[in-house]
């Protein structure tokens, strides 16, 4: 539901349905709302028979990258020869997006059943929530909520651990976070060896983010073909998803719809439309990190993850930024590269580098002091920062600044050739 | 094995070999930054991306493994372009106004010569949109020193630092534009443990991380391009790490180690003092002219002695050691700072001339004239020839030396054995690893290491180092070990002291010194108690085990903790845990020999090896490490006083003859009796009146001191070879001067047996002579046929009266050298013995059984602690080297004692204060050093400080076998000097 406001009639409530129920919230509430079933489901299935059944409800990870996530856990070795680790990425750091932080306020026990079911298909016995270091309260409430667990005796011997992050985005890419949780700074590692082979503290590894854990449940109660079933578009998205929608609208806020959802309702419909008296300039669907669309391309795209790549974008961690036409894209951009710039490992070259120099650049346009070789050099750098580093964080930083040049290169223009106000200092 | 195509070339390639490794393989060269021979990959600098048909991007290099049916191509458009790309963003931060134009025909590092090679233009300075990086610069460091704004965090020097030598001073701080390298958490490398190995130095791409010292003494042209460079051995410790020595101007100008050979000693490693410890050779106080003591005159055509008699004989304007150690110096720790010794600003101590601290005084030089060589020729070979015909051989004696070549210490060997007819040759193996010696002929009838330092690396599972303090004494090795727990052998250190391996140990059993022998006892008891002895072994390669078994049995780990204070379940995990192995390796040094027992500490470690089989497997080595470079190849070439090269007895007269036939001397006139060992020698009833020392320097290095002082004065005639004018040398007659390690070829033999070949790289100074050059004219004016030109002829000697050298000749030892035996000209050499059998008559290993007794001298009321001494990092010896090499002394400039902070602060005395050590013998001041270290009650003082000699204090007692003196081990009483208190002057 699209807390904190009331539910829409069109949103599909699954994982949402239960925000705003304090009650929900403690594992006796959470029991009576049916909590906990599908776990004792599961404790009766083999773990290749969870799987088979994950694999058929067509659930992708809805951290960022859409993997299958029946697939994922198939990679997992079969034999146990070593012991197994689940890592639930509860890092959510992708500025615009703010789901992860909502299940885990409002129905930690949906995590945590979700990470139990998890760990039994992987046949993990250890599992680690990775919590972002600034969620003091969602931490607070998962501390209380797997401390209730244990004492109501339903995890058995699983040993699930709550790890609080330092403020490191980087700690969110699934290597870095491995390396965090060991102790050591969070670099990403290189792949492969991917973490089925090789994971935290070198043992075989499945990382899988809050919101897919979330869903897992609900897939075991209600069946696969029933999740299977929700969806609008593409059949290779199924299932519901939640959608931090922020910016320029009226009512921000999480709103979970079915697959394939249009864009422009989700914008419009529930989330209020722009201010009053404003027109929609553009929006980035899903989290910082994908490229920017245009008007147009906002108001015909689909919720999902063929529908947004068919725009050019990517569904990402289902972050909806959205930017009326007072919004001055230059800026905007900029303080992305920023964001990047900050937050870069500094392993590799074109990252430390590229993200800094990027936003150098980008502050001396916005400083008036731009040149007009400029554009092509920003070009030249995220051409430079693309697909050639241990991780994506670079790609990520690229990724507006190439589409904010295509789609708003007017607006630059206009810096370079001096005909807007300089906004920052030089 | 895979196959893969690159650049249009098919190769195969090790299924886990990536395609950089391929690559390299085949000559082909892929551009890296990052990687690294021996460093873990990252793959953070991206440069060595290479396109793969298939792949939508480009991929890693060194990261990637290659497949079946892989094609590469390394310079495609796109990973050119991303070359480009790379070295531009370095260079926007990159100091690099040189490179633009006409200066990219000079590149000046790795990264710029990529820059040259991807003709990559760097923007002016000016225009740059990023600043220059900066990191923690190390100011005032006398060794390692950085500019970080060539730095392009690489992270080579980081992973050097934390993966190849296991210290982990330096790391990446901050993120994004501003991360950086840091020293430790603060800047100071100290705080940070580091070590000045300088591997960060080797590893850096750009000259970020520089060596201080060459840039203050050469240019940089000289520097970049040295006048040659050459291969040499460390001239320290016994891993005998290989070198490459630059020369500049007829100087060496900076060491650098040679990259990758995968069976050098070293890999490429070195430790502080075979990197910066090169600069002794070039020290003031180095002797140019051969001396001769005044009152020396020619009468007649003979040299007849016109001086003073008596004390005065010897006597000179100086202090003698023992006066030297009641006062204090100039330049002991500055007191009552509150600060520790170490903690002084580094660039002060650079800023006054260290070198003038350490310098020879002038007065040692008063008592003697310069001279000609004809004249210390003439008067040295009169001498002995007189003192041979007057007494007889044996009133002669030479100390050779451990740290010359094989082919002098053969050659003076040669000269005492076949010139003047006496055995009494020795060198300090005697306060080495004698006992070791005596305890392994005993049981094995060997006198060196069973396998090789790298297998503890390989193969081993269990590591058991008794009295070694390898980190500091062999750090290269060291390294190994520290490299080697870290992939999971598991650790057991036996010492009183908590060193550094003692600090990472799994096990460590902190014992009462000397009491080792209860503590091996009490393992094998145990590992008897509950069978886990190697039966098969005992019974196929081994006899005389059931009277061990019968010793052993009284020292129950109980009764073991009492003696040793070591409780006893630890005592029972350590002997399941080396009893288990499955490999074990044995590895000891100095804190087993150095004791009036040494000999059987040995055994009982030697017959808990037995027991459990650990030996002559790839893996189960034993390895008693050798301290100086080539203490080993002394022996081996025979300067010891029982053998002949390859340890074949002296009293065999078919030996003798055949020695007597290759130096073309009648067979009578080489000795059938054993000679006298350094210990023996330096006693008045050895009957010795005349000395010839190469390169050694009793005066500080042996026992009680002011006693051996005293001999060395009523001696007859005394001449010294060596460097400098050392504690010893002062009492000579005549002085030769020597020529460094740097300025002769020769070989040297490691403590794995690896005879390796070193290269002159310079000329020795002024009139200073190659030692060889000096033994040669010697041996032919004391009437010895002596026809050898060079070492490499001398080479050819050795080989042919030493069957296990005997297919070795200095062009097979070019590259990594060869570990003997190398019985023919084609044996590819031994890196381990004893698979089969032991070289014993009946090939089988002796078990002997010992028993316990205390040490000598037990601390009682009087004398409450027991002084241990030993060796310092950064020190060698009697500092005669390091002690003038500036980076070196630097770091340690003063002598210390070691002291366990409770008893510090009973005794009332902080860091840097004064206190007088007295034993039985003798007493001394020095500067504490408060370090829990130490165990209550025990004191440690390193020998390498002659104004506070630790030898004055040691007691001489003996090893009845080896005649090792118990160097480790004397009761002393610590005093506090107050400072209103006035210090004896002069």
């Amino acid at each position: 539901m699209g807390y904190p406001h009331k539910p829409h009639p069109k949103e599909t409530a699954v994982l949402s349905k239960h925000f705003g129920d304090a009650e929900a919230r403690s594992y006796k509430g959470w029991v009576k709302r049916g909590g906990y079933e599908a776990w004792k489901q599961a404790q009766a299935m083999t773990p290749a028979a969870i799987i088979e059944e994950l694999k058929n409800s067509g659930l992708r990870g809805r951290g960022g990258a859409g993997f299958p996530t029946g697939l994922k856990w198939s990679f997992m070795p079969k034999e146990k020869k070593k012991p197994h680790y689940l890592c639930v990425n509860a890092d959510e750091s992708e500025p615009g997006t703010f789901k992860d932080r909502e299940i885990m306020r409002w129905t930690p026990h949906q995590l945590l059943e979700g990470t139990a079911i998890a760990m039994r298909a992987i046949q993990a016995e250890v599992g680690y929530i990775y919590v972002r270091g600034e969620f003091t309260e969602p931490f607070a409430i998962m501390a209380q909520a797997l401390d209730e667990a244990y004492k109501a005796g339903i995890l058995g011997d699983l040993k699930i651990y709550l790890v609080r992050g330092a403020g490191a985005y980087i700690c969110g890419e699934e290597t870095a976070l491995m390396n965090s949780i060991e102790g050591k700074r969070g670099n990403p590692r290189i792949k492969p060896p991917f973490p089925a082979a090789a994971g935290v503290f070198g043992l075989p590894t499945t990382i899988n983010n809050v919101e897919t854990l979330a869903a897992v449940p609900h897939i075991l109660k209600n069946g696969a073909a029933w999740y299977k079933a929700m969806c609008l578009s593409n059949p290779k998205s199924t299932g519901t998803k939640l959608f931090s929608v922020c910016g320029q609208v009226q009512k921000p806020g999480n709103y979970e719809v079915t697959m394939g959802f249009p864009l422009k309702d989700l914008i419009y419909g529930m989330a209020g439309g722009v201010p009053r008296g404003r027109t929609l300039k553009a929006c980035i669907p899903g989290g910082s990190s994908v490229p920017i669309l245009n008007r147009e391309e906002t108001e015909s795209c689909l919720l999902d993850y063929e529908g947004c790549v068919e725009k050019g974008t990517m569904l990402g961690s289902g972050g909806v930024i959205v930017f009326d036409d007072s919004a001055d894209m230059v800026y905007q951009i900029m303080r992305l590269a920023r964001f990047y710039a900050h937050e870069s490992c500094a392993q590799c070259t074109q990252c430390r580098e590229g993200t800094a120099w990027t936003t150098k650049i980008l502050q001396r346009i916005l400083a008036g002091q731009g040149k007009s070789t400029d554009l092509d050099l920003l070009l030249d750098l995220s051409e430079n920062m693309t697909g050639k580093t241990i991780c994506v964080l670079s790609d990520s930083c690229a990724a507006p600044v190439v589409s904010g040049i295509k789609k708003f290169r007017g607006e630059f223009e206009e810096y370079l050739a001096g005909r807007r106000r300089p906004v920052v200092a030089a | 094995m895979p196959t893969l195509a690159i650049n249009g070339r098919t190769l195969t390639a090790n299924a886990d070999a990536t395609i950089l490794d391929a690559a390299r393989a085949a000559g082909i060269e892929i551009p890296t930054l990052c990687w690294y021979p021996k460093l873990p990959i990252v793959g953070n600098c991206r440069i060595c991306l290479v396109s793969v048909d298939g792949q939508p991007k480009l991929l890693p290099a060194c990261a990637t493994k290659v497949a079946d049916g892989m094609v590469v191509t390394t310079e495609s458009h796109a990973a050119v372009e991303n070359r480009r790309g790379v070295l531009r963003l370095l260079l926007e931060r990159y100091p690099a106004e040189h490179l633009r134009n006409g200066g990219r025909a000079r590149p000046r590092n790795e990264f710029e010569q990529y820059v040259a090679r991807y003709g990559v233009d760097p923007t002016p300075l000016a225009g740059r949109d990023l600043p220059l990086r900066s990191g923690d610069e190390r100011p005032g460091d006398p060794m390692i020193r950085h500019d970080m704004s060539t730095c392009i965090l690489c992270t080579r020097c980081v992973r050097a630092c934390a993966d190849i030598q296991v210290v982990g001073v330096l790391d990446v701080a901050w993120r994004g534009e501003h991360a950086e390298i840091v020293v430790g958490a603060d800047g100071d490398p100290d705080k940070a443990g580091c070590t000045w190995c300088g591997e960060c130095v080797r590893v850096c791409p750009t000259g970020a991380i520089f060596e201080t010292l060459p840039r203050q003494r050469f240019t940089p042209a000289q520097i970049r391009s040295p006048e040659r460079v050459v291969r040499a051995v460390c001239p320290y410790c016994g891993v005998g790490c290989q070198v490459d020595l630059h020369v500049a101007g007829g100087r060496i100008a900076r060491v650098t180690s040679p990259d990758i050979e995968l069976d050098t000693p070293n890999q490429g490693s070195t430790c502080v003092k075979g990197r910066f410890g090169y600069d002794f050779p070039q020290h003031q106080d180095r002797l140019t002219r051969p001396l001769i003591r005044k009152g020396w005159v020619k009468d007649g055509g003979r040299w007849v002695w016109n001086g003073g008699q008596g004390a005065e004989r010897r006597g000179g304007p100086w202090q003698t050691i023992e006066a030297e150690g009641q006062r204090s110096k100039p330049g002991t720790p500055p007191r009552a700072t509150g600060k520790s010794v170490r903690e002084l600003p580094l660039l002060e101590r650079l800023d006054m001339d260290i070198r003038d601290r350490v310098a020879t005084p002038p007065a040692w030089y008063e008592p003697f004239r310069e001279a000609t060589w004809e004249e210390a020729m003439e008067l040295t070979a009169q001498e002995l020839l007189r003192i041979k015909q007057a007494r007889g051989g044996d009133a002669l004696a030479c100390f050779s030396s451990a740290k010359c070549s094989n082919e002098e210490n053969y050659l003076l060997m040669r000269m005492f054995r076949g010139g003047l007819g006496t055995n009494n040759v020795d060198h300090c193996t005697r306060l080495c690893h004698s006992t070791s010696v005596a305890a392994m002929q005993r049981a094995l009838s060997t006198s060196a290491a069973s396998g090789s330092m790298r297998e503890i690396e390989a193969a081993c599972d269990v590591i058991f180092i008794a009295g070694a303090n390898t980190t500091e004494t062999h750090p290269v090795f060291g390294a190994a070990i520290k490299r080697a727990h870290g992939r999971g052998a598991t650790l057991i250190v036996a010492d009183p002291r908590r060193t550094e391996l003692a600090g990472r140990a799994d096990i460590h059993l902190q014992m009462q010194p000397g009491t080792d022998v209860a503590l091996y006892s009490a393992m094998l008891q145990h590992i008897l108690a509950q069978s886990l002895e190697n039966r098969a072994f005992l019974a196929e390669r081994t006899h005389d085990f059931e009277k061990v078994r019968a010793a052993v049995q009284p020292y129950t780990p109980e009764r073991a903790a009492k003696i040793t204070g070591v409780p006893a379940d630890v005592i029972r995990r350590a002997a399941e845990t080396y009893a288990r192995g499955p490999n074990t390796s044995t590895l000891w040094a100095m804190g087993l020999t150095q004791h009036a027992n040494g000999t059987d500490i040995v055994t009982s470690l030697l017959n808990l090896m037995l027991a459990c089989g650990m030996i002559g497997r790839w893996g189960a080595a034993m390895l008693p490490v050798r301290g100086q470079n080539n203490v080993q190849g002394a022996s081996d070439v025979g300067a010891i006083p029982f053998v002949y090269t390859d340890y074949r007895s002296v009293k065999d007269p078919a030996i003798r003859a055949e020695y007597a036939r290759a130096w073309s001397v009648p067979a009578e006139t080489l000795s059938l009796k054993e000679g006298l060992m350094v210990t023996e020698v330096v006693k008045p009833e050895s009957g010795v009146r005349g000395m010839y020392i190469m390169g050694e320097n009793p005066i500080i290095s042996d026992p009680d001191i002011a006693h051996a002082e005293h001999w060395f004065q009523e001696l007859e005639f005394l001449a010294v070879q060596d460097l400098f004018l050392t504690e010893t040398a002062r009492y000579a007659d005549v002085v030769f001067p020597g020529a460094s390690f740097a300025e002769k070829t020769g070989t040297f033999v490691n403590t794995e047996r690896r005879i390796q070949l070193s290269h002159r790289a310079a000329d020795p100074p002024g009139q200073a002579r190659g030692d060889l050059e000096i033994l040669i004219e010697l041996s032919n004016r004391l009437g010895l046929p002596t026809p050898h030109q060079s070492a490499d002829e001398v080479m050819q000697e050795i080989a042919q009266v030493t069957p296990s050298w005997r297919g070795v000749t200095h062009s097979r030892l070019e590259g990594a050298g060869l570990q003997y035996p190398v019985p023919t000209a084609d044996h590819p050499g031994t890196a381990f013995l004893f698979a089969e059998r032991f070289p014993t008559a009946d090939g089988r290993a002796r078990f002997v059984p010992v028993e316990y007794t205390d040490p000598v001298e037990l601390p009682d009321e009087t004398y409450p602690f027991v002084m241990n001494t030993g060796r310092q990092l950064y020190h060698w010896h009697t500092g005669t080297m390091t002690r003038r090499a500036t980076g070196l002394d630097a770091r340690e400039p003063t002598a210390i004692v070691e002291i366990h902070p409770a008893d510090a602060a009973a005794l009332g005395v902080t860091e840097g204060d004064l206190v007088r050590l007295t034993s039985r013998r003798n007493s001394m001041v020095t500067a504490c050093r408060i370090s829990d270290r130490v165990a209550r009650g025990q004191v440690f003082v390193p020998f390498h400080f002659r104004e506070a000699a630790a030898n004055l204090l040691t007691n001489p007692v003996l090893d009845p076998y080896a005649k090792m003196a118990e160097l480790k081990i004397c009761a002393v009483k610590v005093e506090p000097v107050h400072a209103s208190a006035p210090v004896p002057a002069d």
